[in-house]
């Protein structure tokens, strides 16, 4: 007897040291909490070419803390004055941004390329150097020395008698439409004068408080700049924008789909048991469900991410079934008996928790960092709930638990709920059905673009447009991956790309490359050879003008090169743009500008059939592979169903179609129903099919498992509404990856619910 | 292709003159009213000029000369004729420069280069006597002569602009019939302007050439 009690309560106190063990690692792990906003981190990195990745997060690492202000007016001087609103307001928010000065940098980089002057042209320049007349390109210089207005004397007339060096530089600063003026950033562009204001976000770009300090200091600033001038506009956009959306969007989320079931779980619990041990016992179930879930993630990944804590707050409303299934078949019976009944039970929850996890983990296949996540979290999440039954509910569950009235009447309306039969009436309803169906899913479109990820609000979005084109910024997601085995290879492949490029300025496609700034070894000496001949020819007309001598110093021996030109004040912008040595190879990114859809693919073919040239489309690789990805979980979803009905049928033999028919049927209707409404068919649709195969499948199994009891049919309504409660409030979510998944969740469950006791075993009468 | 040389240098003027301040310039005092008073502002101005350049390495000036016109509101012509020939014509938004062959020599467009216009304004005002414009760029001191002379130095406002020009001095009656340009370069050039008639509108010629 002692031992058996022994044996009884080990389980129970191993759980304990291992939820003690839980908590203290949660508790180290929420005071420097790891969370992650990027929805990008979501994405897998790219298969073929992982140097794709390592480019896109080093591009994006860039942006990460930038925020862009602009403020404009119709007028300079109104537009100034809502300017210096807009600074005087943000310049006070040193908490959460630093302003970023303006770059007086011209000197020193004019200083720093002098000795290389002779190296340096524009492509235009060069093709005109190598076919202009020595007539030509005397009258030129004579013109050039006689205009009645100078410029800055960027050099003296002997060092660039031909002023070819300031049209290399007024190309460079054709990069950029932005002029400063008087302290200001100016920018003129569709009829308004802008000023631009650049900032840092400061200290933790989100908060798991749900706050949004960078948004209400903006909406400060926009108040700033409305008193200073009503007529200006005021235009915000950067990375932290978006992170700080998200985070408030998913504690918001997180808390009205986690406590909302919770509380909804709690109530039904409370109106069938009228005990207070069951709700503790099912709520300590899911906390330390959801506490182990946590955990794990955090050990495996090192971090997690918010959407992951949204998706697994729908977790609360699958865990308590095992709770359910416990207390259900409890009810009514001595306290005495409450092993023998748990492990009666056994079977059939270790069946269940097996399918669910499954199908959980069956998400993980996906290559989608994001889905592992939320599979690992959820399935962990499950086994511990299954853990904490099996270990401390018997052994806290002591008391008597009398069957109330609420729970005998729904047990023993099991009986009056209809049985299929292959009847007339039976046949006609499978026939009407069937048609609905089969009409349903060849209306059923499919979509898979990357806006199913995007929950940034829509105002924020048209914000981010609308700055990216005033201020011509370069597209993040295409551009041209450049590579080379040392930085002259990369430097001349990608002055063959840009020479292609540049054919496409009349469609107004725009380049940045590091080899504007940077130009090979070879296209240097090149250069030099060409501007040291038409310097000699103006040189000597102006002599011959003039009768005076002027000499050309002398310039860099060498060309410049790619480590000097790094290290110096002048790489600037196009630093960014230089991947450097990556695994013993050399790489740079070539971006672009004015990109429209039209467009993509005369842009694309510019890099057609070069060496080293990879024209990267992340939009369109991200579609390509969601749109791989729904192909392959609608097999692994076919593959499941006969998964399922193999192991169904090994444990209930002839009946296993009983179990599985209604989760078959729920899925056909959901997806009838997604085709008569016009919602495409898109990946996260699948995936939540493949995790309503593991739940729905449940139902049925305890149905036939404990056949004519009623208190299963309790369970199964219990756990389906709970379900239910939780994945609709998921629907609610405004990422639209969550909202269709937790739709299509809902609508499963709902029907195959409902579907299930139509299916099972006919009662002897 | 043309090539850009001449392009390039005024652009980074035009980037320069960008730079310049656009605060509204001290209150204008009553010397600079009267200069503004004694000045005609007609619809069209011809003429012919002589410039004197002194270029850093080149011990005499650059002397040449031609003519030009000043539309109101539509650009400059500026025709070299001495030591050779060669045409610029500055418009509000584009800038052109032919040779003494008829073959274009470069272009620039405002679409392109967000300081043209600037620019424009500057040596429109410059060259017209526009003391209104010129006010934006530059802090003035103004001296009256005789009758009808005046005198007026002008020192850039800005920093930025302080890097293209050092001091600007104009002088003249009805018309401005001297400009003196101090570039920040040491260089310099002396402009003066005789034979000046007004008209009230463009011929064929000038409206091709600066006529929208």
């Amino acid at each position: 007897m002692a031992t058996s009690s022994l044996a009884r309560r080990w389980p129970a106190i191993v759980w304990f040291i291992v939820v003690l063990a839980v908590a203290f690692h949660l508790m180290l792990f929420w005071q420097n909490a790891r969370l992650d906003t990027n929805v990008l981190a979501l994405l897998p990195e790219n298969e073929q070419a992982p140097v794709i990745g390592v480019a896109t997060r080093k591009l994006s690492e860039q942006a990460e803390r930038q925020v862009i202000v602009l403020v404009g007016a119709a007028d300079r001087e109104a537009a100034r004055r809502a300017a210096l609103a807009v600074r005087n307001t943000l310049d006070g928010e040193t908490k959460i941004l630093k302003s970023i000065p303006i770059e007086a940098r011209m000197e020193q980089t004019t200083a720093f390329y002098r000795p290389w002057r002779d190296r340096l042209l524009t492509p235009e320049q060069r093709d005109w150097l190598a076919r202009a007349t020595p007539e030509e390109l005397r009258s030129l210089a004579l013109m050039r020395l006689y205009q009645p207005v100078g410029g800055i004397a960027l050099t003296d007339v002997g060092s660039d008698p031909m002023g070819l060096w300031e049209a290399w530089w007024s190309a460079r600063a054709a990069d950029t439409r932005v002029r400063p003026r008087d302290g200001l950033l100016w920018l003129e562009a569709e009829g308004k004068h802008w000023v631009l204001l650049n900032y840092e976000r400061q200290g933790a770009v989100f908060s798991m408080t749900g706050d949004t300090p960078l948004n209400g200091a903006l909406a400060r600033a926009r108040d700033a700049a409305r008193q200073a001038e009503a007529q200006s506009r005021m235009l915000a956009a950067g990375v932290p924008l978006h992170a700080e959306a998200a985070a408030a969007r998913s504690n918001y989320e997180m808390n009205v789909i986690g406590f909302g079931s919770l509380a909804a779980v709690l109530v039904l619990v409370w109106l069938t048991f009228r005990s207070l041990r069951p709700i503790v016992l099912v709520g300590l179930s899911l906390v330390v469900g959801c506490a182990v879930a946590l955990s794990v993630t955090v050990l495996i990944f090192g971090q997690v991410h918010l959407l992951t804590l949204v998706f697994g707050a729908s977790l609360v409303g699958v865990a308590e079934d095992y709770g359910f299934h416990y207390f259900s078949a409890r009810q009514g019976r001595p306290a005495s008996e409450r092993y023998a009944i748990l492990r009666h039970l056994l079977p059939g929850l270790l069946l269940a928790l097996g399918t669910s996890a499954i199908a959980y983990l069956a998400l993980g296949l996906a290559p989608f960092p994001g889905l592992r996540q939320m599979a690992v979290f959820s399935a962990v999440g499950l086994l511990g709930a299954f853990l904490t039954v099996l270990c401390w509910f018997p052994a806290f569950d002591r008391g008597e638990l009398h069957a109330t009235r609420f729970s005998t009447r729904f047990s023993d309306s099991l009986v009056h709920w209809p049985n299929w039969k292959p009847n007339l009436a039976g046949l006609l309803v499978a026939a009407v059905l069937s048609l609905f169906v089969i009409a349903g899913l060849l209306k059923l479109q499919s979509r898979d673009d990357l806006r199913q990820l995007q929950s940034s609000p829509a105002s924020l979005i048209t914000e981010q447009i609308e700055v990216s084109r005033l201020l011509n910024l370069p597209s993040p997601a295409q551009f041209f991956l450049v590579e080379g085995d040392s930085p002259e290879q990369l430097l001349m492949r990608e002055e063959t790309l840009t020479a292609n490029l540049a054919r496409l300025k009349m469609k107004g496609v725009g380049y940045r490359a590091v080899s504007d700034w940077l130009p090979s070894a070879a296209r240097q000496r090149a250069d030099a050879e060409s501007t040291a001949r038409a310097d000699a020819v103006a040189l000597a007309a102006m002599a011959e003008l003039t009768g005076e001598i002027l000499t050309r110093p002398a310039f860099a021996a060498e060309p410049l090169r790619a480590e000097v030109w790094l290290n110096s004040p002048a790489a600037g912008v196009a630093r960014g743009q230089w991947l450097g040595d990556i695994q013993g190879r050399y790489y740079s990114v070539v971006l672009l500008s004015g990109l429209a859809p039209s467009i993509l693919a005369d842009v694309s073919t510019a890099g057609h059939g070069l060496p080293g040239v990879r024209w990267v489309d992340r939009t369109a690789e991200f579609s390509d592979l969601l749109a791989r990805y729904r192909a392959g979980m609608e097999g692994l979803l076919a593959l499941g169903f006969v998964g399922v009905f193999v192991a169904l049928s090994w444990r209930f033999k002839r009946s296993a179609w009983r179990a599985l028919l209604p989760t078959l049927l729920g899925t056909l209707l959901v997806l009838a129903i997604f085709g008569w409404s016009g919602v495409p068919l898109q990946l996260f649709m699948v995936l939540a099919l493949v995790l309503l195969l593991g739940m729905g499948v449940d139902y049925g199994i305890f149905l036939l498992e404990h056949p004519g009891d009623g208190t299963a049919w309790l369970a199964v309504a219990l756990a389906g509404v709970s379900t239910l409660l939780s994945f609709g409030l998921l629907a609610l979510s405004s990422t639209p990856a969550l909202h269709v998944f937790g739709l299509t969740m809902l609508l499963g469950e709902v029907l195959i619910w409902v579907l299930t006791p139509f299916f099972r075993i006919p009662e002897e009468s | 292709m043309m090539p850009r040389a001449l392009l390039g240098l005024l652009a980074l003027v035009f980037m320069n003159i960008a730079f310049a301040a656009d605060v509204s310039a001290d209150p204008s005092t009553g010397l600079i009213a009267l200069v503004q008073a004694r000045l005609d502002q007609p619809e069209l101005l011809r003429g012919r000029f002589v410039q004197q350049k002194s270029v850093k390495g080149f011990k005499k000036p650059l002397i040449s000369g031609g003519d030009f016109t000043i539309w109101r509101g539509h650009g400059l012509l500026w025709h070299t004729q001495k030591p050779f020939e060669s045409m610029l014509e500055l418009r509000r938004d584009r800038l052109s420069v032919t040779q003494a062959n008829g073959r274009s020599g470069y272009k620039l467009d405002g679409e392109r280069e967000p300081g043209l216009r600037a620019v424009n304004e500057l040596v429109f005002a410059l060259f017209s006597g526009d003391i209104a414009m010129l006010k934006k760029y530059f802090h003035m001191q103004g001296e009256l002569s005789g009758k009808q002379d005046w005198t007026l130095v002008l020192t850039p406002l800005d920093a930025g602009l302080m890097r293209a020009f050092k001091r600007v001095e104009l002088s003249g009656d009805r018309y401005v019939r001297r400009v003196r340009l101090d570039e920040a370069s040491g260089d310099s050039s002396v402009i003066s302007f005789d034979q000046i008639t007004a008209a009230s509108a463009a011929s064929p010629e000038e409206a091709k050439r600066l006529g929208n």
